[in-house]
């Protein structure tokens, strides 16, 4: 069996890499270049989820030993459950975000698109090999590659300065973030052996101090990737700054190989820790999801807003990998498995709806040139068909059911609940409580959010020329969305199946007793309800006599028009009023008049928020490190003499002094 | 024999301290390389039976630093007609006492006290160290680009017989490598000092710092 496994693998990364250099072939023609750079993609996708399934279900690892690439440094493959899941989850997305580059790669024909193709493939096949390694070099060596390419396609549109900017923030803060995470690597292996192996072997024998210093240096480096606040900064510049589908897959797919990433090394190797690791990452998770959806509410940006969404979600499957490695330090690996479960399946739930919603506002994007939801509005009209399959990501990522957002926040509910039932101690079983009244302030405020982005880009009337001018988006684009759609829907209503698998690989990261396997095959009443409802609202709309008059709006004897229309500042105002102690806005009002302040006037209304993590954090240590450049810049003088009697004096003291 | 042609190759390195005429300098440059080839041959004949690979490395030093870099030097001094030497940072009588003083330093305290470990033929390896610190002081001490140029092919000399006297040279792989560096380090170098010229208009290097942000 394991040949044909060994086979697929192989053909995926030819395909991959023909994706990426066959392109580069053709670049004269665009149109070629761009369907050999996303075809091969496709292909590459479904065998990655083929295989990524494979692992994830079949309980022995599939191990391929490749040679070595440097003295003691082996590249081999290792698809166990957990690296099966990712490696299956990053398939899927990516192979749907091929299929609709085809079509929304159009828009930039005169780029230079082969160079778009290669960065792309090897985008994916760095992160699809980033989590399939078995060594932690191999391990570095993919994560910068994948760091690098999606740099690069971070900054495809480069001509704009603000892409330039985001893409420069965005290698800046990864970098920094790789440094904690080789910092981790290196601490934890002493400078022995590089194998994922060999370091949860050597994990056992170090201190309590040694190990949460390894913790402490995997949650900052893989945070910074992940996109934890504080030091998500990066994220809501980068995100909407790339093309929108590459968007979908940093967001869908490759802040999770940060989380695959603090799973390996934190739980993984490393073991049971102390109890305040898990509560750590609770603290981490419930402060990014309260702060990344607040910002998003705050947002006009229809791809900003989505980023801090990313933020938000991330926060919620820290919490509930927290919650599962309280669990892990208590010793009671039933509940934790469950917690960690919980987890991969918000994972799983929020690459497919992020990655849906990016599409989507790519789709709007492609449609309309603007991300601005102020400009938007009645794009249901023109493009129903992508409005249906935004609203369902929409929903999906307000945690409504009967869709699968609901599904893994509910089970993360349940176990953030278990934690304070576990009655360990007063602290822990108030913190449960509180983390789940975070968790719903933050499904009530994603909630209020995507209600103003959908309502106010797709309903009412076009608020602009370029909304009035819209059309349906071409099928290839609408197709590589529809999958996602349905899964949206279907995970939500078999959440059971997907559970019982998870659970399966959260016990093989988290050692314990077998679980019984939940019962049913997919939520029996809640589907009941779905056919109950629809085929009420079916019967309401074929009703004898009861069909709809269709007429304008009556408005008091006024022409409306849609600068009458609710604005989605003026909707996000009463929650930056009842949060304005973390938001501080600040309103300006202007008011131009040419004679009397009476008639024909025009008023002027801004009101801006303030980033408080970039003002009292990051501020001041820019500021700093200026400081302290500017006065080290004493030693550079400029002259060549100087910079090499520099050298010349070092060499003479270290010939004399060191021995 | 070794001892004569090492005395040459290190009285060449000490002139070039006094000399301000570029001109001059390159040919005291040819004439340390010829010294440091007849080494590399003498040795290759020395042993009791004719050792190719110091045959292969004189021949290249003779080819390379002998005849091609100062010929390309000359060209390039005659082309941008340097026959004077821009203003030296330290002063002519001082860099030479302390270049004396660096072969002191070497001779007395390096070599004997600190590298004590390392056997090697009598008089090589303090010569070969004295000239790479008198290369790197010459790069130091004059702010022309052309002699940066020399000052560096000079400390590649020094290095250069630093391996012949300790080991019996490195392998031919590396020597190759660092031959086609220098080679293209004096080309680039080279440029630059066109470069230089051709934007300021002198090839004092004093006129880069003024590119500093």
């Amino acid at each position: 069996m394991a040949g044909l496994q060994e086979k697929l693998l192989f053909i995926a990364l030819i395909l991959y890499l023909s994706g990426a250099v066959l392109p580069l072939m053709f670049r004269r023609s665009t149109s070629m270049s761009l369907l050999l750079g996303c075809c091969p993609g496709v292909a590459a996708g479904a065998l990655g989820l083929a295989l990524g399934l494979w692992g994830m279900l079949y309980p022995d690892p599939l191990v391929i030993n490749l040679g070595y690439i440097l003295p003691g440094v082996e590249l081999g493959i290792l698809i166990d459950r957990l690296a099966g899941f990712f490696l299956a989850t990053i398939s899927m997305i990516a192979a749907l975000a091929s299929l609709y580059s085809i079509g929304y790669m159009k828009m930039y024909v005169k780029e230079n698109l082969a160079w778009w193709s290669f960065c792309y493939n090897l985008f994916v096949l760095s992160m699809s090999l980033v989590v399939i390694v078995n060594n932690t070099v191999v391990f570095l060596i993919f994560w910068e590659l994948m760091t690098l390419a999606s740099y690069f396609l971070v900054t495809f549109e480069y001509r704009h300065q603000q892409v330039r900017k985001a893409g420069f923030g965005y290698i800046v803060m990864t970098h920094l973030g790789t440094v904690f995470i080789i910092s981790a690597f290196f601490i934890l292996s002493g400078g022995g052996d590089w194998g994922f192996a060999d370091l949860a072997a050597r994990s056992e024998s170090l201190s309590a101090t040694t190990k949460s210093l390894v913790f402490a240096c995997a949650l900052i480096g893989f945070g910074t990737k992940a996109g934890v606040v504080p030091l998500h900064l990066w994220l809501p510049s980068a995100h909407p700054a790339a093309p929108s589908n590459v968007s979908a897959v940093m967001s869908g797919v490759m802040l999770k190989t940060a989380i695959y990433g603090m799973i390996r090394v934190i739980i993984d190797l490393l073991g049971p820790g102390p109890a305040w690791w898990g509560g750590l990452v609770l603290a981490v998770g419930i402060v990014s999801a309260i702060v990344g959806v607040l910002y998003a509410l705050m947002e006009h940006d229809l791809k900003r807003l989505l980023a801090f969404h990313s933020v938000e979600n991330i926060g919620i499957i820290l919490m509930g990998l927290g919650a599962g490695m309280i669990f892990y330090s208590w010793s009671m690996p039933v509940p934790a498995a469950i917690a960690v479960a919980a987890g991969l399946f918000h994972v799983l739930n929020h690459a497919i709806f992020k990655s849906l919603l990016f599409l989507g506002a790519g789709s709007v994007y492609y449609a309309t040139r603007t991300r601005d939801i102020e400009e938007l509005g009645g794009l249901i009209h023109k493009m129903p068909q992508t409005a249906v399959l935004f609203l369902v990501g929409a929903v999906s990522i307000s945690a409504i059911p009967p869709f699968n957002g609901f599904a893994s926040e509910y089970q993360i509910y349940q176990s953030l609940l278990a934690l304070s039932l576990a009655k360990v101690s007063g602290f822990w079983s108030a913190a449960g409580v509180l983390a789940c009244a975070a968790l719903a302030l933050t499904g009530a405020l994603a909630a209020a959010c995507f209600v103003k982005a959908f309502g106010v880009s797709f309903l009412a009337r076009p608020r602009s020329q370029k909304a009035a001018g819209a059309s349906e988006a071409p099928p290839v684009m609408r197709i590589g969305m529809a999958p996602l759609a349905v899964l949206c829907l279907a995970l939500g209503l078999i959440p059971q199946v997907v559970m019982n698998s998870l659970l399966g690989v959260a016990a093989q990261i988290v050692p314990g007793p077998d679980l019984p396997p939940l019962p049913g095959a997919f939520n029996l009443s809640l589907a009941l309800l779905l056919a109950v409802i629809i085929a009420a609202l079916a019967g309401l709309a074929n009703l004898p006599g009861g069909r709809a008059r269709r007429t304008e709006t009556w408005g008091c004897g006024i022409v409306t028009d849609a600068s009458m229309e609710y604005t989605a500042a003026s909707f996000s105002q009463p929650v930056r009023r009842v949060y304005r102690f973390i938001l501080q806005p600040k309103r300006e009002v202007s008011t131009d008049y040419s004679l009397l302040p009476y008639f024909n006037y025009r008023m002027h209304f801004e009101e801006r928020i303030k980033s408080v993590i970039r003002d009292f954090l990051y501020k001041p240590l820019r500021e700093f490190t200026i400081a302290l450049s500017k006065k080290w810049r004493c030693i550079q003088c400029g002259n060549i003499n100087l910079y090499l009697g520099y050298i010349f004096v070092t060499l003479i003291i270290l010939l004399v002094w060191v021995r | 024999m070794t001892e004569v042609l090492a005395f040459v190759f290190l009285m060449a390195g000490l002139l070039m301290l006094s000399g301000r005429i570029v001109v001059k300098n390159i040919t005291l440059l040819a004439i340390q390389s010829a010294a440091l080839s007849g080494i590399a041959f003498y040795l290759g004949f020395a042993g009791s039976e004719i050792s190719w690979h110091m045959m292969f490395m004189g021949g290249l030093t003779l080819a390379v630093k002998v005849i091609v870099l100062p010929m390309l030097l000359y060209r390039t001094a005659i082309r941008v007609v340097v026959y004077r030497e821009v203003p030296l940072s330290i002063g002519m009588g001082p860099s030479l006492l302390i270049g004396v003083l660096l072969v002191a330093l070497t001779y007395v305290y390096i070599v004997p006290v600190l590298l004590i470990e390392i056997h090697s033929q009598t008089m090589l390896f303090p010569v070969a160290l004295s000239t790479v610190l008198l290369g790197c002081f010459f790069m130091v001490s004059r702010r022309s680009a052309f002699n940066q140029i020399i000052g560096i092919i000079e400390m590649e000399n020094g290095l250069f017989l630093c391996a012949l006297a300790v080991t019996g040279g490195m392998p031919l792989i590396i020597e190759l490598g660092i031959f086609f560096d220098l080679l293209v380090g004096a080309i680039v170098m080279g440029i630059m000092t066109h470069k230089i010229r051709g934007t300021f208009d002198t090839l004092d290097t004093k006129e880069l710092s003024r590119l500093k942000g």
